[in-house]
C-alpha cells in the first residue's frame, strides 16, 4: 500500500498536480463567480425586507438541493459536458451561503456606526466603502468560507463529467479498484479542504482583526499550535484510513455455502450492457421457478470483489476483463485460449464457473468521428497513431492505465501522443464526441452509439485487443445448489450475437428505454428456445 | 415526465423507499451513537476538541473516496452506506451537541445543583431544553447532508435516488435526472422545512418561558 | 458676537406621523456659545440637531450657518465642518484609535504627518495617553474612553460647529462628570459654537451657556440657566426643573450652577 502510494508520486507526480491544480482551479472559478453574483445580489437584497425573506428562503432551499444532483442535471440539460457544467453547478451550490450571508450583513449594519460616517463627511461611495463593507466583511468572510469547504468536496463529483481535479484520481481508483490511488485522492481532497479552512481562518483573523483583538498578540503562539494541530490531525486521518485499508486487504469474503432456498444474486456492472445483461440473467433463471434478488448496478470492478465476498451469485464478466483486469495475466488473442485459461483459473482460485461464453465480442475498441476520420483519411489504428498529434482523446482514465488499454496499442502500434487528453464518465464519450470536443475515445464495439453515422469504430488492424466475450460467472456452491443455472444462462447467451447486443444497447442509450425493459421484451423473444433447452437437458 | 412516471412509478417508489429508509436507519444510529459520544466526552473539554477536530478531520473525505475504501472491508449493499453515513454525521452532530451542551450558562447549572437536582436531572430537565435548539439545528444539518451523500452511495450498491441519477448519466436522460433530482431536492426541501419549524417551535418556547 | 447659526421658522414631520417633531422653530446662537438641548424623549432635540448636518431636511424654513443656507450647499462638504458625537459612539470597530481619529483629516487630504501629529494632539486634549490607546481597537476601551475617542474624532479639523446628541447618556455617573468637565475645558480652549442634546437637566444646566428648553416640538424657553430659574416661561419648564429638585439629600441641580436662594424663590 505504502509501497504503491510512494511509487504513485514517483512515476505520476506531474499529474497528480495537474489534477491538484485543476481541483483548484475549478473551485476558486466557482467561487468567485459565485461571489461576484452573491455579494452584490446580496447587497440590492438587503434593500427590502419583502425581497430579502423571498430571495433568503428560495435560497435556503436550493441550498438542501444534494450536489450530485444538481451536477448531473446540469450536464444533462445544456447537453455539454467538460469544464462549464461543473463550473456552473458549483457556483450554483456556493452561491446561497454567499448570497444569504450578504443579505443577512448588510440589513443588521449597525445604524449609528453608518451615521457616525455620514456625519463626518462621507460621500455615499465612501461611506459603502470604508464603513458598510468592513462591517459586512465577517458574515461575507464566513459565507465564504463555507462555500470554499462545501465546493472543493463537491468538486470530487466533477470528475464524472469530465472536469478534472482530484476527482480524477479517485474516480480512476475507483474503476480500477486501486486502493492506493483512492487513498491519495481522497486524503488529497480531505487535507486540500482542511488546510483551505485553516488558511481561511487564519485570514480571517488577520483581515478581521478588530473582532478578536486581544488575540492579536497571541497569534504567532496559534499559529505554531494550530500547525501541530492541523498535522497530528492529518496523520490521524492518514493512519486511520490506511488501517482501515490494510485491514479490509487483509480480511477474506466469508462463507461459501448456500442454501438451496436462498434466492440467487444477481449482479452486474453499471454500465448500459451489463444491467441488460444481469437483467436477462434474472428475467431468465425467474421464469424457470428461481428465486432472484437483484443486485444490479454495481461500480465496474467492484463487483468481482462482491462476488469473491459471497454477496452476489452471479454476474455477467467478459473473458478479457478476466484475464488481464482480474488474474492480470499476460495478453492472450484467441477466444478459446482465453476463455480456457479464465475458467480454469477462477475455479481454482474461488471456486467461481465460467458458463459458456456467448458469441458477442464486446471488444475494447477506438471509436473517431466521421469528420475527422474524413478529414485525415483514418480508417484503423495505424492510421489513428500517425495522426495522433493532430486529435483530441477523450477517456474515462481506466483505458489510458490497464495493460490491455492504451499502453498495448502503444507497444504495438507506437506511441499516441494526444494534442490533448481529458477524462469523462464512460457514458459521456460519444456525446463528448459528438458535441465536437473531442475526436477519439474508447468505446466498446457493443456500444449503441455506434449506431449513429457521425462516430466510426477503428479497425484494430494490427489484432492487439483479446476477446471479450461475454458470460455469466457463477459462484460454484451457487450452481451446485441450483443446477439448472448453467442450462439456462448458456441457452440465453448463445443467442447473443455483437449485433444482437449492439441493439439492446441502443434502445437503452440512444431510444431512451429502461434496461429491465428491453431486457424482458428480449427474454420474451427467446423464451420458447430457452425452455426447450430446459426440457431437453432434463429428459437426458 | 408523466410518462416515466406512469411506466416506472413502481421503481421510482422503490428507490424513494430506499432511500428514506437509508436516511431513517443512518440518523438512528447516528442520533444514538453520537449521543452516547457526548455524553462520555462532555467532560473532558480538550479531549472532546480533539475528537470534534478528528470527526471534522474524516468529513472533509469525499465521500466517493470513502464509499470506495469502504468496499474491501464491508462489501456492497446498504450496511457499508450506511456505516459511512453514521460515520460522516459523527462530524455534524456531536459537534453541536457539545456546542449545544456547553453553552447552557453555568449559573443555572448552579441553581439547578442549589435545588438539590441530581447530576442526571440538571442534564434532562435543565440542559437539553436550554441546549435543544442547537441540538435541533446539528441534527437537521446532519439530516439534509445524509440525504444528499445517500445518493452517491449508489455506486455501492446502496439503491436509493442516487440510482435514479447514475442511471440518468448513463443514458443522458433528462427526465430520469430531473424525477431524481424533485425526489432527492424535494426531499431533502421538506425535511429542512420540516425540521426548522421544530427549531423555531423550540426557540419561541425558550423565550416564552424567559419572559415569564 | 457674530451669529453661528440661525433657525428660521424651522418644520418638520416625519412620515405617517400626526405631530411635527420640529413645529416652526426660529432661534439664533452666537459664535462660541454652548448650547444645550434639553426636553421630553421625542420632544424634537435631536431632529433639531440632525437638521444642522442635514441627516434630516427641514420641511420649511431655513437653518443658516456662518450665515449660509445648509440647504444650498453640498452635504457631504457642510459635515466636513461640522463635528458630531453620538451617544451609541459610533466609532468604527474594524479601524484603531488613531484611524478612528484621523477619518475627517484624511476626507480632507492632509498629509501624513500632520494627521498623525493631529492624532496625538487629540488624544491628549481628550486625556487618552496616545502612547497607549492609538493602536487599540474599540472594542478593546471602555464606554468612556470611546466617548473620549468619538470626542476627538469630531474635533479633529477643528470644526466651527459641535453637534453633540446625547454624547454621555450611556455613561456612568461618575465617569459622566469627569467627561463634563472636559467637555468644559475643550469647549473654553477651543472656542467653537457648541449644541448639546441632553435628557438629564443638571447635565444641561451644568454645561450650558444657554440652555433651550423643547417640547412638542417647540421651544418652551431659551435662555441662560439662571434666567430660566428665575422665571420659568410657563408650566412645562416649572415642572422639569421641578423634577430636578425634588430628592432630598442629592446635591440639587441649582446648587452649584445657580445657588440655592434662586431656587428656593422658585418653589
Amino acid at each position: 500500500m505504502l509501497h504503491a502510494i510512494i511509487s504513485y508520486f514517483s512515476q505520476q507526480s506531474g499529474a497528480f498536480f495537474l489534477a491538484l491544480i485543476e481541483h483548484v482551479g475549478i473551485s476558486a472559478l466557482s467561487v468567485f463567480i459565485a461571489a461576484g453574483i452573491g455579494v452584490p445580489a446580496g447587497i440590492l437584497c438587503a434593500r427590502d425586507r419583502r425581497v430579502r425573506a423571498v430571495v433568503t428562503g428560495v435560497f435556503a432551499t436550493l441550498r438542501v438541493i444534494p450536489s450530485l444532483a444538481v451536477l448531473f442535471l446540469c450536464v444533462v440539460l445544456l447537453k455539454v459536458t467538460g469544464l462549464f457544467p461543473a463550473v456552473l453547478a458549483l457556483t450554483i451550490l456556493a452561491l446561497p451561503p454567499m448570497l444569504i450571508n450578504t443579505t443577512i450583513a448588510f440589513s443588521t449594519l449597525p445604524a449609528a456606526i453608518v451615521e457616525a460616517g455620514v456625519a463626518m463627511g462621507m460621500s455615499p461611495a465612501r461611506v459603502f466603502w470604508q464603513v458598510k463593507i468592513p462591517l459586512a466583511m465577517p458574515l461575507i468572510f464566513t459565507g465564504l468560507r463555507t462555500a470554499i469547504v462545501e465546493v472543493i468536496a463537491s468538486a470530487t463529483l466533477a470528475a464524472y463529467i469530465g472536469a478534472g481535479g482530484l476527482g480524477t484520481i479517485i474516480f480512476t481508483g475507483f474503476q480500477l479498484m486501486d486502493n492506493s490511488l483512492l487513498v491519495i485522492g481522497g486524503v488529497s481532497v480531505a487535507c486540500l479542504s482542511l488546510a483551505t479552512g485553516w488558511l481561511l481562518g487564519l485570514l480571517q483573523r488577520r483581515v478581521l482583526r478588530f473582532q478578536h483583538p486581544r488575540a492579536a498578540t497571541n497569534i504567532r503562539r496559534d499559529r505554531m499550535k494550530n500547525i501541530r494541530r492541523a498535522l497530528l490531525v492529518t496523520l490521524g486521518v492518514l493512519t486511520l484510513i490506511s488501517t482501515l485499508v490494510i485491514a479490509g486487504c487483509g480480511s477474506k469474503g466469508a462463507g461459501t455455502t448456500t442454501s438451496a432456498s436462498a434466492p440467487i444474486r444477481v449482479g452486474s456492472k453499471n454500465f448500459t450492457e451489463s444491467l441488460i445483461l444481469g437483467n436477462l440473467y434474472a428475467d431468465a433463471l425467474e421464469d424457470n421457478d428461481l428465486k432472484v434478488d437483484r443486485k444490479l448496478n454495481l461500480a465496474d470492478t467492484v463487483v468481482h470483489t462482491a462476488l469473491t465476498g459471497n454477496q452476489i451469485d452471479l454476474y455477467p464478466e467478459y473473458t478479457g476483463t478476466g484475464l488481464l483486469s482480474i488474474l492480470k495475466l499476460p495478453l492472450q488473442t484467441d477466444p478459446q485460449k482465453v476463455y480456457d485459461t479464465v475458467k480454469a483459473d477462477y475455479q481454482q482460485k474461488w471456486n467461481i464457473v465460467w458458463l459458456d461464453y456467448a458469441p458477442a465480442n464486446d471488444s475494447q475498441g477506438l471509436a473517431i468521428t466521421k469528420a475527422a476520420a474524413d478529414k485525415y483519411g483514418i480508417t484503423d489504428i495505424s492510421d489513428l497513431q500517425k495522426h495522433a498529434t493532430e486529435l483530441r482523446f477523450a477517456t474515462q482514465g481506466e483505458f489510458d492505465q490497464r495493460a490491455d488499454g492504451l499502453p498495448a496499442l502503444a507497444k504495438a502500434y507506437g506511441p499516441f501522443k494526444w494534442k490533448s487528453e481529458k477524462i469523462y464518465d464512460t457514458s459521456l464519450l460519444a456525446t463528448v464526441m459528438l458535441n465536437g470536443q473531442a475526436d477519439v475515445a474508447p468505446l466498446y464495439t457493443t456500444a449503441g452509439d455506434l449506431a449513429n453515422p457521425k462516430l466510426v469504430a477503428l479497425k484494430d488492424d494490427k489484432q492487439v485487443w483479446p476477446p471479450y466475450n461475454v458470460a455469466p460467472v457463477v459462484r460454484g456452491a451457487v450452481l451446485k445448489a441450483h443446477p439448472t443455472i448453467a442450462t439456462i444462462l448458456n441457452s440465453v447467451d448463445k443467442t447473443l450475437t455483437t449485433e444482437k447486443l449492439t441493439a439492446l444497447n441502443a434502445k437503452v442509450d440512444v431510444d431512451k428505454q429502461e434496461a429491465d425493459k428491453v431486457a424482458s421484451d428480449y427474454y420474451a423473444s427467446i423464451r420458447a428456445q430457452v425452455r426447450d433447452d430446459l426440457s431437453a437437458t432434463s429428459a437426458e | 415526465m408523466l410518462q416515466y412516471w406512469t411506466d416506472y412509478h413502481d421503481k421510482i417508489l422503490t428507490c424513494f423507499g430506499q432511500h428514506l429508509l437509508i436516511t431513517v436507519l443512518a440518523l438512528v444510529a447516528s442520533v444514538v451513537l453520537a449521543t452516547l459520544l457526548t455524553l462520555v466526552l462532555l467532560p473532558h473539554r480538550r479531549a472532546s476538541q480533539v475528537v470534534v477536530n478528528l470527526l471534522g478531520a474524516f468529513y472533509a473525505i469525499p465521500s466517493l473516496a470513502l464509499f470506495a475504501l469502504m468496499i474491501p472491508l464491508l462489501g456492497i449493499g446498504p450496511i457499508p452506506a450506511l456505516i459511512v453515513l453514521v460515520l460522516y454525521n459523527q462530524f455534524l452532530l456531536v459537534r453541536n451537541f457539545i456546542d449545544g451542551f456547553s453553552q447552557v450558562d453555568p449559573a443555572l447549572t448552579e441553581a439547578a445543583t442549589g435545588l438539590g437536582m441530581t447530576p442526571l436531572q440538571i442534564l434532562w430537565r435543565v440542559k437539553f431544553p436550554l441546549a435543544f435548539p442547537v441540538l435541533a439545528s446539528g441534527l437537521r444539518l446532519a439530516m439534509i447532508s445524509t440525504i444528499g451523500i445517500a445518493t452517491i452511495a449508489a455506486v455501492v450498491g446502496a439503491g436509493g435516488v442516487g440510482t435514479i441519477l447514475f442511471e440518468g448519466l448513463q443514458s443522458q436522460d433528462p427526465v430520469k435526472l430531473i424525477w431524481g433530482t424533485l425526489l432527492v431536492g424535494g426531499l431533502a426541501i421538506a425535511v429542512n422545512a420540516a425540521l426548522n419549524a421544530v427549531e423555531r417551535a423550540s426557540k419561541s418556547r425558550l423565550h416564552y418561558e424567559e419572559a415569564e | 458676537m457674530t451669529i453661528a447659526l440661525e433657525f428660521q421658522d424651522v418644520s418638520k414631520r416625519f412620515e405617517g406621523a400626526t405631530e411635527p417633531a420640529v413645529d416652526h422653530v426660529s432661534l439664533s446662537v452666537e459664535t462660541g456659545e454652548l448650547i444645550t438641548i434639553v426636553g421630553t424623549s421625542g420632544g424634537g432635540k435631536t431632529t433639531l440637531l440632525k437638521m444642522i448636518n442635514r441627516l434630516y431636511e427641514p420641511d420649511s424654513g431655513q437653518i443658516l450657518l456662518a450665515g449660509r443656507d445648509v440647504m444650498q450647499q453640498d452635504p457631504v462638504q457642510l459635515r466636513h465642518g461640522i463635528g458630531y458625537v453620538i451617544q451609541q459612539v459610533g466609532l468604527f470597530p474594524h479601524m484603531t484609535v488613531a484611524q478612528n481619529v484621523a477619518v475627517t483629516p484624511k476626507l480632507l487630504k492632509w498629509d501624513r504627518a500632520r494627521t498623525s501629529a493631529r492624532v496625538i494632539e487629540l488624544l491628549e486634549l481628550v486625556g487618552l495617553d496616545p502612547a497607549e490607546f492609538s493602536a487599540r481597537y474599540p472594542s478593546q476601551l471602555s464606554g468612556g474612553q470611546q466617548q473620549r475617542v468619538g470626542l476627538a474624532r469630531a474635533l479633529a479639523c477643528d470644526p466651527a460647529v459641535m453637534l453633540l446628541d446625547e454624547p454621555f447618556g450611556a455613561i456612568d455617573a461618575i465617569t459622566r462628570t469627569g467627561l463634563q468637565n472636559e467637555l468644559l475645558r475643550i469647549h473654553a480652549a477651543q472656542g467653537a459654537t457648541y449644541l448639546f442634546v441632553t435628557h438629564d437637566i443638571r447635565e444641561a444646566f451644568k454645561l450650558g451657556t444657554r440652555v433651550l428648553i423643547m417640547s412638542s416640538g417647540r421651544v418652551q424657553q431659551f435662555a441662560t440657566p439662571q434666567e430660566i430659574v428665575t422665571a420659568p416661561a410657563n408650566q412645562f419648564v416649572y415642572d422639569l426643573l421641578m423634577t430636578a429638585t425634588v430628592e432630598e439629600g442629592e446635591e440639587s441641580l441649582l446648587d452649584g450652577a445657580i445657588g440655592a436662594p434662586v431656587l428656593s424663590a422658585v418653589s
